[in-house]
């Protein structure tokens, strides 16, 4: 098979972008390329990673979960809650989130799987669904130590150490926990999408399946642990994101949906693979990063960020749609 | 199994349920509420409810309406009705008369139906994702003209009568939105039940390949689509604007999740099991009472949302419940 | 013996499918079965493959009863069926290895770790198995359908089946190809395994089979052992002698509608001419994928030819859509009608009047409103001309029965009139009784303008056609004179992912 600039550019665009920009910006602002700043990007991009890797998950059994952004954010204020207004310990609070993730998860499978409602209406009203629930327990208002309560009094515990460290702490004062936590995830869910028989079963129900099912595969049930793996990752994700705004910010999840969903589908395009896969996603997700890290060393201003986001967004669709062979 | 191969006995009666089904639900609405909040059932109640919440949403759900019935789900209506208040206001404020800063506003709406269109028809991908990326966007092209999304004031020297016209005006004691509504809802419901085009239309977002094997063009249906879901949803942000005299970043997102349940809503609970007006308009009313009603009892902003969230799951399950799962 | 059926019968509705049908299979006996189109063929196997259950009737596998109750109960008992379906396509998305795995990966029975040395080696064993010579790396969609069907075919081997219904496994495959499978076939019958082979084409006959059944209207019609008279196997299956009842039509002296010249369908396909006569009937045969579809659709502006010159009607013909073809009076009556051609009850339109005006609303109202009336009235003359049996223009095509719907199809396209009418498959789904009336009604229309028909089936084609050629490789290879063997050079299609021919998604299925 020979090389042309087409199939060059499908295969490796996105990684040779990438070079590009590591590149410019290492030229133009030295202090770019400095470790500590490189581990910033990782961090600031291990949350929408994990929301991403989530969504791929979803996408490889052939469906899609539009309510990853919005379940962070409800398990960010879950945590919060259970943290500042139960009182409760890290470990508690840390089971109630995962609980509350795998509660969400099987209520999209339900509705997607048993009740054949389409995935990406079914998920959008549960994104609406968590988005109003989130704001229930305190009116509206963000939650943090000593927060007046509904009832006029007032809350009496904190974030926990142990907690705030799963956000803040660095491993040997380097690696973010953060970032520890998308590198055990996503390896983790690599090697069983590229490597396992389960993986491959999930390839082959988003592919035809029809097929898989006469094969043998029970397919209804690996949707629905799709569904589940996604908002269990989801809502590590939150998790991760209480830990490292120290508060229960109602505002905190705006944009993460359409960041996940961007760096999954932006990772379609890694490596020629046309598919969606868990490494993809996670370069999708650091391209992004490594773009708004730089213009915003550069002094672009803030509000650039969601134009480059749709511009990538975009252009990662053009390729997906337009340049790769078109599929039936 | 398919929905053609019900025993006829069956899906007649079924039919009939669902014919009524949202005319019931509105009704049911109406009569709880109505025993709840003793303010509920009167004229100022009502007809603020349907001026001030009813008008606006409707005119983006009619736009949406348009998208659902031609297959695609238009999630950059929200984009359309924020730049088309954008353009307006920015016109406005710059002293330019205020047919013209309609006419710019239009013109942003269409751009906006014309960037979809060129993304769906052109590049072939689906409405969804197109409109997703239209999305993030629209927003940044709002916070790039307002500073990072501060909201633009019309001077005060700059509210002419005009402005206040299409702000505030009504005609025969009914306010200029109403109007607009009907007038948007009776020429899209001739022009999907009446017209070619209509045919056109539901052909294309129904079964696609035997439309373009009847000789339909199937990506230019689908790009007028884009850009008169866009404009529509640009009136709609006209009105919005002119009404408070400013520009807010963002409003439009508010429509975004109305116009999809109450499309949906109208679209699942008919006896056809497609896109049409009325339904839409229904839901739309169901939504804007339903809304008023827990306020009025007492119900805080937060629940309203999560009332709305599951009313939209729930209309989902009603819909495909049953259903033999599709493609 | 591996298998012994006994009195089968299955009707769906007042249909009768199968009635009484019996036969024995030995182990290592390749016995092939023959049938017309809607004989009764495919009803049977899926019968046996444990798709449908039989009414009456017993089937014993080993010596021992069975009934199933699934394709997986079938399978258990050594039961493997190859169909032409899209789940045999497999997983396109997926490497030939994962798909050659596929069935032990989603029953469990692979190791969890797939992928690795382990994984390549077992799916080079199933490969092997049946001397497939492919680049298991290779994803699936990639490959021709004669590659395809071999992946599909060592699938099924891999089971290790002591019975294997191998339904038309040719019909995508070329000369040499075909030759590898039925030396695959020749293995497997040298280790005992019994096959069903589903074929007329006489060629794989006197190949592979060791006897014949052949099936019409749902009965056994006939029973040929060695040696086999494949002369009487055919009239035995078209209750009548071949080329007897459909003598050649002389060429009417007509001048030519449509001109093909040095045309490729498909890059590095040879190229080749065809002329179509005002007032001649053209059939088209030829196996799955040798590009019947693909010519249909470049003549209606679906794709573009890849090479070559058409002239319709005196002029350069280039059609760039669709619509373009139909306004210029060249009518495509597409296969599989529930894809192509009707839409569900969501539409308000569903009705048979709303399906016949459809592609001619713009001629029939300058105004852009629908005009209603005059929908219903050339409804209701079509009904009357076709004998649609119908309550009226007012009812839904999915309450006809499959030759009714196939008449509004039709109807469709002579609502207007069609300077070329295309139709790809126009006997699909439909029984013998409703062919007859179609091909009458096909013939009697055609006077006025220039008719191809495409079909795979020989025996239609015989019957619908002034004149058949058949198709191989994307090519029109031969005035087909020996018709008992059309296009034994056939090879895969080269666009195996053309939007359009997409798997149908949703249709009601046939009665």
């Amino acid at each position: 098979m020979t090389l042309s600039p087409r199939r060059l550019a499908i295969d490796y665009g996105l990684l040779i972008l990438l070079a590009g920009l590591v590149a410019v910006f290492a030229v133009a602002e030295p202090a770019f390329l400095r470790v500590n700043n490189l581990f910033s990007i990782l961090q600031a991009v291990a949350i929408v990673a994990l929301l991403g890797v989530g969504v791929t998950v979803t996408m490889i059994a052939g469906g899609f979960d539009l309510s990853v952004g919005g379940l962070a954010a409800f398990v960010q204020m879950a945590a919060a809650y259970s943290l500042v207004v139960l009182d409760g310990s890290t470990g508690s609070a840390i089971l109630l989130c995962l609980g509350l993730g795998i509660l969400v998860g099987l209520g999209n499978a339900v509705l997607i799987v048993r009740l054949g409602i389409p995935d990406l209406l079914a998920t959008l009203g549960m994104l609406f669904l968590l988005a109003g629930l989130q704001l229930v327990p305190t009116g509206g208002r963000s939650i943090a130590p000593g927060l007046i309560l509904l009832d006029g009094s007032t809350a009496q515990g904190t974030f926990t150490d142990g907690f705030l460290a799963l956000g803040r702490h660095r491993v040997w004062d380097i690696l973010p926990v953060p970032v520890l936590v998308l590198a055990v995830v996503a390896a983790a869910l690599w090697l069983v999408m590229a490597w396992t028989r389960f993986g491959r079963v999930f390839y082959a129900i988003g592919g035809n399946e029809l097929a898989a099912r006469l094969a043998g595969a029970p397919t209804r049930l690996y949707r629905v642990a799709a569904y589940v793996i996604s908002a269990t990752v989801a809502s590590i994700g939150g998790i991760l994101l209480a830990a490292r705004i120290g508060r229960g910010d109602v505002s905190a999840g705006n944009g993460l949906m359409l960041d996940a969903v961007a760096a999954a589908l932006i990772g379609h395009a890694v490596l020629g693979a046309n598919r969606p896969n868990i490494l993809g996603t996670v370069v999708g997700a650091v391209f992004v990063g490594v773009l708004l890290n730089g213009l915003t060393m550069l002094n672009a201003p803030y509000y650039l960020q969601d134009l480059v986001k749709g511009a990538v967004l975009i252009g990662a669709l053009a390729v997906t749609y337009g340049l790769a062979p078109r599929r039936a | 199994m398919s929905r053609a191969q019900a025993r006829p006995s069956r899906s007649i009666s079924a039919a009939e349920l669902l014919r009524f089904g949202l005319p019931a639900m509105l009704a049911l609405v109406l009569a709880v509420f109505s025993a709840l909040a003793p303010g509920f059932l009167t004229v100022a109640n009502v007809t603020g409810v349907l001026v001030n919440s009813v008008a606006l949403n409707a005119i983006v759900a009619l736009a949406m309406t348009l998208a659902v019935a031609s297959g695609g789900t238009d999630l950059s209506v929200g984009t359309a009705v924020d730049l088309g208040g954008l353009a307006f206001i920015a016109a406005v404020s710059a002293g330019q008369p205020v047919a013209l800063a309609v006419f710019f506003g239009l013109l942003a709406g269409i751009g906006t139906g014309l960037f979809n269109a060129l993304l769906i028809a052109r590049l072939g991908v689906t409405p969804f994702l197109a409109t997703l990326g239209t999305l993030f966007i629209g927003h940044s092209l709002q916070q790039l003209a307002t500073d990072g999304g501060n909201p633009v004031y019309v001077p005060a020297g700059r509210i002419t009568p005009a402005l206040a016209l299409i702000g505030h005006g009504s005609c025969l004691g009914i306010p200029l939105s109403l109007w607009l509504v009907l007038l948007l809802s009776t020429g899209i419901g001739l022009l999907l039940t009446r017209t070619r085009f209509g045919r056109e239309v539901l052909a294309v977002g129904i079964q696609a390949p035997a439309a373009l094997y009847s000789g339909l063009p199937v990506r230019r249906i689908l790009a007028l689509i884009s850009i008169a879901s866009g404009t529509i949803a640009a009136l709609a942000g006209i009105l919005l604007s002119a009404h408070v005299n400013a520009y807010v970043p963002y409003a439009g997102n508010a429509y975004l999740l109305d116009s999809i349940g109450a499309a949906f809503i109208g679209t699942a609970l008919s006896r056809t099991g497609r896109a049409n007006v009325p339904g839409t308009l229904l839901g739309v009313a169901l939504f804007g009472f339903m809304t008023n009603g827990l306020l009025l009892i007492g119900w805080n902003f937060y629940w309203q949302q999560v009332g709305t969230g599951v009313l939209i799951l729930l209309t989902l399950i009603l819909a495909f419940a049953g259903r033999e799962r599709v493609g | 013996m591996a298998l012994a059926v006994r009195g089968l019968t299955k009707s769906f509705g007042s249909t009768r499918a199968l009635a009484d049908v019996s036969f024995d299979l030995a182990a290592g006996e390749a016995l092939a079965l023959m049938g017309a189109n809607g004989a009764g063929k495919s009803t049977l196997v899926k019968i046996l493959c444990g798709v449908h259950g039989a009414d009456t009737g017993s089937i014993t596998v080993g010596g021992t009863a069975v009934t199933f109750a699934s394709p997986g109960q079938a399978r258990a008992h050594g039961i493997v069926a190859v169909h032409q379906s899209v789940a045999d396509i497999g997983v396109p998305t997926l490497s030939v290895a994962a798909n050659l795995l596929l069935d032990s990966v989603c029953t469990g029975h692979a190791p969890v770790w797939v992928g690795g040395r382990g994984s390549r080696r077992a799916a080079a064993a199933i490969a092997a198995g049946i001397g497939l010579d492919l680049d298991l790396s290779r994803t699936l969609g990639t490959l021709s359908l004669a590659e395809r069907q071999l992946v599909a075919i060592a699938r099924a081997v891999a089971h290790d089946p002591a019975v294997l219904i191998l339904d038309e496994p040719t019909a995508s495959l070329s000369a040499p190809e075909a030759e590898r499978l039925f030396t695959i076939l020749d293995r497997l019958k040298s280790r005992d395994v019994a096959l069903l082979y589903i074929s007329h084409r006489t060629g794989d006959l006197r190949r592979i089979a060791d006897r014949i059944v052949v099936l019409r209207d749902g009965r056994v019609a006939g029973r040929f052992g060695r040696p086999l008279d494949l002369g009487a196997a055919l009239h035995a299956m078209l209750g009548r002698a071949v080329g007897q009842a459909t003598p050649h039509r002389p060429r009417p002296e007509t001048a030519p509608v449509l001109r093909l010249s040095r045309t490729r369908l498909a890059p590095g396909a040879t190229p080749f001419d065809l002329i179509v006569h005002a007032g001649e009937v053209l059939a088209v045969t030829g196996p799955v994928g040798a590009g019947k579809s693909t010519l249909a659709g470049a003549l209606f502006g679906l794709w573009p030819l890849a090479a070559g010159d058409m002239e319709f009607a005196g002029r350069p013909w280039r059609p760039r859509s669709p619509r373009d073809a139909i306004r210029n009076g060249v009518f495509l009556a597409g296969e599989d009608r529930w894809r192509t051609t009707f839409f569900p009850a969501t539409v308000p339109f569903a009705h048979i009047a709303g399906t016949i005006s459809f592609p001619f609303l713009d001629r029939w109202s300058r105004t852009g409103l629908v005009a209603r009336a005059a929908e219903r009235r050339a409804a209701a003359a079509r009904i009357a001309e076709f004998g649609i049996r119908t309550r009226g223009p007012g009812d839904l095509p999915s309450a006809l029965s499959g030759g009714n719907q196939q008449k509004v199809v039709l109807a469709r396209w002579h609502a207007e009139p069609a300077r070329l009418l295309l139709l790809d498959e126009p006997f699909q789904g439909i029984d013998v009784g409703a062919r007859d009336d179609i091909v009458r009604a096909i013939r009697s229309a055609a006077r006025e303008r220039a008719t191809i028909v495409f079909v795979n089936d020989l025996e239609e084609a015989l019957a619908v056609g002034d004149r058949v050629v058949s198709m191989a490789e994307h090519a029109v290879v031969e005035e087909a004179a020996d018709f008992a063997e059309p296009g034994t050079a056939a090879a895969g299609d080269p666009h195996p992912l053309r939007p359009a021919e997409a798997p149908p998604c949703h249709r009601p299925p046939r009665p």
